[in-house]
């Protein structure tokens, strides 16, 4: 079966092509060319013009595992049934009663994804031993393509080794197992040897101070690990939460953390957190011109913004450090913390961001700072760290703040009045065009994350479709695609989800020395509570989350 | 029609699983070769054989060679210990572990299956589901209970509460209910087994010897062969709560520190004072407490363990409240951690389950497809009390699990087997056992770690997911889809 869509406004960088008027070809679930010789589709849709897109990637998102459903028990007074708007097309409100919360359930967020136009989202953090738990929860979210990146660097496991002065090559062993264990795509560190460090009570970790027990620095835990990211070939560079996130004056030490990874690949997650300075009456201001600088200047590093959005959310990390000191802060005044297995910790604090709060209007204002003042938009990719800056469901309203340059200063206009004498916001002129906006959602985590056939509309690709409305205002454009087809299947239709369709898990396999094994056995088996054949997934467990479908595997070539 | 002779049924049990190829009586050699036949197939790497007989009636019977998974998941209590190796003897399973709890629940389970009933009578699969079904569609207040499932049970119980806009509760779920509800009042700061395990210097115990909710606290957690950080010796664990003389017996051998004998709302009244004198804020009556005030703040990495379901009602919130106030105050200076015992894993998964899927934990009622939670209004124990339910579903995977009984409510029972000593229910259809004939998933009672049941007997009875889907009738309005 072909489908036509006839008169598509094609934007797809990943391919060069801004806004050319073509028709797109789909069969089995991809792009394919026009068929020759005269033949016709089976069915055609005239879209007249109508921008397309492949489906937007979600490359840092909470959407899976422990710390995630903690953030959900923890909030059930703030879960709501949620109204559904009425239908563009016909004004009845045709849809499903769904829910609302800080922590949307697992069928919410796949289908509000979809709705956006979102068709595949990774899980950042999936700590080893939750491995199980994510892959669970995964399978429950419908729709999209999915995966996980594997949390490293305050496993004692890994910190034991290094403290040793293990090979390179063994930790490369190690870290490739441990993708293979848990059947991830990426590797992933937060805070290294700081959530290790918070168990022998230590409150606070520089990027060269020593860990209490090992005696080794977060610059060289994330050192070896970003190496070994490096040797393994695998696509997604070493995914870092840096050291001392939230922390007025953190800009040092995001700046000397770029410089710890010697011009190898590195991705710097919700960097907004990390841009702070200390200037001011009030001793915190906005560092994100030095940070962006540096990011400009660094073509090795990419980043995620991890913007702030104005409201009630929960943030859910498993830098347990920074959240149990940032617990006093939760708004309901509730948190949750944890020491993990021996593997790391997590911590769950409800927040909310004001506008008038000082602090939360300048985090507002840095995180646009950032996406405006960083050149290259093939190495910023658009996130609020849903749900820690906020919910996913506010990207359409952070694309129009980034498109649109009278609305976000009408916006800037409205925050603590401090915060706006302490930005420089009101100052960019940049407008992100549309072509911009689509290498940032599309093409760019594609790359990133090593997905051939995502994020693009060339012949052979997935035919993850988005067509959007044509509407003068990008907030309601992006928030209520007109269609949106998942592996050629339609799944939206004027914002609404109508089916669904279960998504692909995407892993990576990266080459390792089986020798590996018998160390990582023994150390289960002196000090675990779990037996290490019980810890791993295989391919045919996985599979079984998913009524037998397996995950997309891709082989990474060791350098 | 003659019912199959014994070593019929186990041989069509048997069918489907990996057999040794050739001799009934293999060599080392032999096996050794099949063994390494089995590894090259990717199937789990350790593998115990071994060789059971038929019911000793049937003199002629053959030994029959059984592959049976080297080590297994036991989901008995929350400790959820993998370490359990199983043999298969004839319809039974026999667990080699140093717990009576899970030989005694393993001794339960059986390998061949139960014959559906309506009635109290045989019936087939077919009549007992459509009776089932019938049920249901007149019911009007249905309750969801029992629950003693693994992930895909407690998945296919939460489709069917929502299809049939039931209420669903876990049976047990008072015991973890002061958890639940200081957990949604003010959060907690917890650690696994493999923590305390590692870092712990110091447990106190309150209102519980640990024992009684896992009886293997002592060698998988308090006190193992080997810990990384901190030496075995130097732990002492601490007590307060009843009176116990043999405490010290059965936490041998980690040693005994301080001990408060106190009840009810004594053991309350000891933890506000501890809990002041951590705080630094003056108290007059202190006997005990400068004790414990400053062993406390002495531990370098502190547990302090409770089983909910075993404190003293009314105080049980209460002293949970205490207990995670003590827990706040001691960590501003040191590391201190919770960790709540629960005797049960499928409380902890049904309720990471319908977290994920709902958004919210047990209970939950189904209002027009519609999760709804309140723990108050749809609590199951009240429900059961209060005799509300006009239909009782009750869903086990595992033989043993408790029922849910209501005198006026019609009763369908979902489980592998019948309680014999039990009145029969009016439905019983029965269903294969997780980690036996099925695969699936349990959570640890630490709420972490997810465990794989591995299954190594073919079933000849439907999973409860499937018997499940089979009640959920027509659809009602689906937010879960």
């Amino acid at each position: 079966m072909t489908l036509c869509l006839k008169g598509a406004c094609v934007v797809d960088p990943a391919n060069g092509i801004d806004g050319v008027v073509r028709d797109l070809y789909v069969s089995d679930g991809r792009m394919v060319a026009a068929p020759g010789g005269g033949e016709q589709a089976d069915e055609t849709i005239d879209l007249a013009g109508k921008v397309v897109m492949a489906g937007a990637i979600d490359p840092h998102t909470h959407i899976a595992g422990g710390k995630v459903t903690i953030a959900r028990l923890l909030l059930p007074e703030l879960t709501r049934p949620r109204p559904r708007a009425s239908c563009s097309s016909c004004g009845t409100d045709h849809g499903e009663k769904g829910l609302s919360a800080p922590m949307p359930n697992c069928i919410e967020t796949g289908v509000r994804y979809a709705e956006m136009g979102v068709t595949a989202c990774f899980e950042p953090a999936m700590l080893p031993m939750n491995a199980r738990h994510a892959h669970l929860e995964m399978a429950d979210v419908p729709i999209v393509d999915k995966g996980a990146y594997a949390l490293l660097g305050n496993d004692d496991l890994l910190l034991e080794m290094l403290a040793n002065g293990a090979a390179a090559g063994t930790i490369a062993d190690y870290v490739a197992w441990t993708l293979a264990a848990t059947q991830a795509i990426a590797i992933k560190v937060v805070n290294p040897g700081g959530i290790s460090a918070f168990k022998f009570n230590q409150r606070a970790m520089d990027l060269d101070e020593p860990h209490p027990h090992y005696r080794i620095t977060p610059r060289q835990v994330l050192g070896a690990i970003t190496r070994a990211v490096h040797t393994l070939g695998v696509p997604h560079p070493l995914h870092l939460h840096a050291c001392n996130l939230g922390v007025p004056g953190n800009v040092e030490t995001t700046l000397a953390t770029i410089a710890a990874a010697e011009g190898l690949p590195i991705h710097l997650t919700h960097l907004q957190f990390h841009s702070y300075g200390t200037e001011g009456a009030r001793k915190f201001s906005s560092a994100a011109a030095r940070i962006a600088e540096a990011v400009n200047a660094n073509p090795n590093v990419s980043i995620d913004v991890g913007q702030v959005i104005f409201g009630q959310t929960v943030t859910a990390s498993g830098d347990s450090m920074l959240q149990y000191r940032g617990s006093r802060y939760a708004h309901p005044k509730k948190s949750v913390v944890m020491d993990i297995e021996c593997d790391a910790g997590c911590g769950v604090v409800p927040f909310r961001y004001r506008d008038t709060d000082f602090v939360n209007a300048l985090q507002w204002a840095i995180g646009l700072e950032l996406f405006l003042l960083v050149r290259d938009p093939w190495r910023v990719f658009l996130t609020t760290d849903h749900p820690n800056g906020g919910p996913f469901t506010s990207y359409p309203h952070l694309i129009k703040l980034l498109m649109d340059r009278s609305f976000r200063n009408s916006v800037l206009a409205t925050i603590h009045p401090e915060a706006q004498k302490a930005t420089v916001l009101g100052s960019l002129e940049r407008e992100y065009s549309l072509y911009e906006i689509a290498i940032m959602t599309r093409a760019a985590p594609a790359k990133s994350l090593g997905l051939a056939d995502h994020g693009h509309l060339g012949e052979g690709a997935l035919a993850d479709i988005v067509v959007y409305p044509e509407d003068p205002d990008p907030e309601r454009r992006f928030a209520s695609p007109l269609y949106v087809f998942k592996r050629g299947d339609l799944v939206v239709r004027d914002g609404r989800c109508i089916a669904m369709p279960v998504g692909y898990v995407q892993t990576i396999a990266a080459e390792y020395d089986r020798g590996i094994e018998g160390p990582v056995a023994e150390h289960f088996e002196r000090y675990r509570t779990v037996r290490v054949e019980h810890f791993a997934i295989s391919k045919e467990e996985l599979a079984s989350f998913s009524g037998g479908r397996g995950a997309e595997v891709r082989a990474a070539r060791r350098r | 029609m003659k019912p199959p002779c014994a070593d019929e049924r186990i041989r069509r049990a048997n069918k489907g699983i990996p057999r040794v190829q050739g001799s009934l009586r293999p060599s080392p050699s032999h096996l050794a070769r099949e063994m390494q036949r089995l590894n090259a197939s990717g199937m789990p790497r350790s593998f115990l054989v071994c060789i059971a007989r038929a019911d000793s009636s049937a003199k002629t019977t053959p030994p029959y060679i059984s592959i049976v998974p080297h080590r297994v998941v036991c989901p008995f209590c929350g400790l959820a210990c993998d370490d359990v190796e199983l043999r298969v003897a004839a319809d039974r399973l026999d667990a080699e572990v140093d717990c009576a709890r899970s030989r005694l629940r393993f001794g339960e389970q059986r390998l061949l299956a139960s014959q559906p009933q309506v009635a109290g009578r045989a019936a087939t699969a077919e009549e007992a589901l459509s009776a089932a079904q019938q049920i249901l569609d007149g019911g009007e207040r249905i309750l969801v209970t029992g629950l003693a499932v693994d992930v895909a049970g407690a998945r296919a119980a939460i489709r069917l509460a929502q299809r049939r806009n039931a209420v669903l509760g876990h049976l047990a779920s008072s015991r973890a209910l002061p958890n639940q509800r200081m957990f949604e009042r003010r959060g907690w700061i917890t650690t696994t087994y493999s923590e305390a395990r590692n870092h712990a210097d110091c447990f106190v115990l309150v209102g519980t010897d640990a024992i009684g909710a896992y009886p293997r606290f002592v060698q998988r957690v308090a006190a193992p062969a080997q810990a990384l950080f901190s030496s075995v010796a130097d732990r002492r664990v601490h007590y307060l709560g009843p009176p116990d003389a043999a405490l010290a017996g059965k936490l041998a051998p980690l040693a005994l520190g301080l001990t408060h004998d106190a009840e009810g709302g004594a053991i309350l009244d000891a933890l506000l004072r501890i809990t002041a004198g951590v705080r630094g804020v003056a108290r007059s009556d202190e006997a005990s407490t400068p004790a414990w005030v400053e062993t406390l703040q002495r531990a370098k990495y502190g547990v302090i363990a409770w089983e909910a379901g075993r404190l003293p009602a009314p105080h049980a919130e209460l002293i949970v409240e205490a207990i995670l106030a003590l827990i706040e105050a001691l960590n501003v200076k040191t590391r201190f951690a919770g960790l709540p015992l629960v005797p049960d894993t499928t409380l902890t998964t049904t309720n990471q389950v319908t977290g994920w899927l709902a958004g919210f934990g047990l209970p939950v009622a189904f209002v027009d497809g519609v999760p709804t939670h309140d723990a108050e209004r749809f609590s199951a124990a009240r429900w059961i009390e209060a005799g509300v339910p006009d239909v009782v579903v009750n869903v086990a995977a595992w033989a043993g699990a408790p029922r849910a009984r209501v005198a006026s409510a019609r009763e369908i029972v979902v489980a592998p087997a019948l309680d014999a000593k039990q009145p029969a229910p009016e439905i019983f259809i029965p269903v294969a056992v997780p980690g036996v004939h099925v695969r699936g998933q349990i959570f640890r009672a630490d709420g972490v770690v997810a465990l794989p049941l591995v299954p190594f007997v073919e079933a000849s009875v439907p999973s409860v997911a499937e018997v499940l889907a089979r009640l959920e009738g027509v659809a009602a309005g689906s937010a879960l889809a």
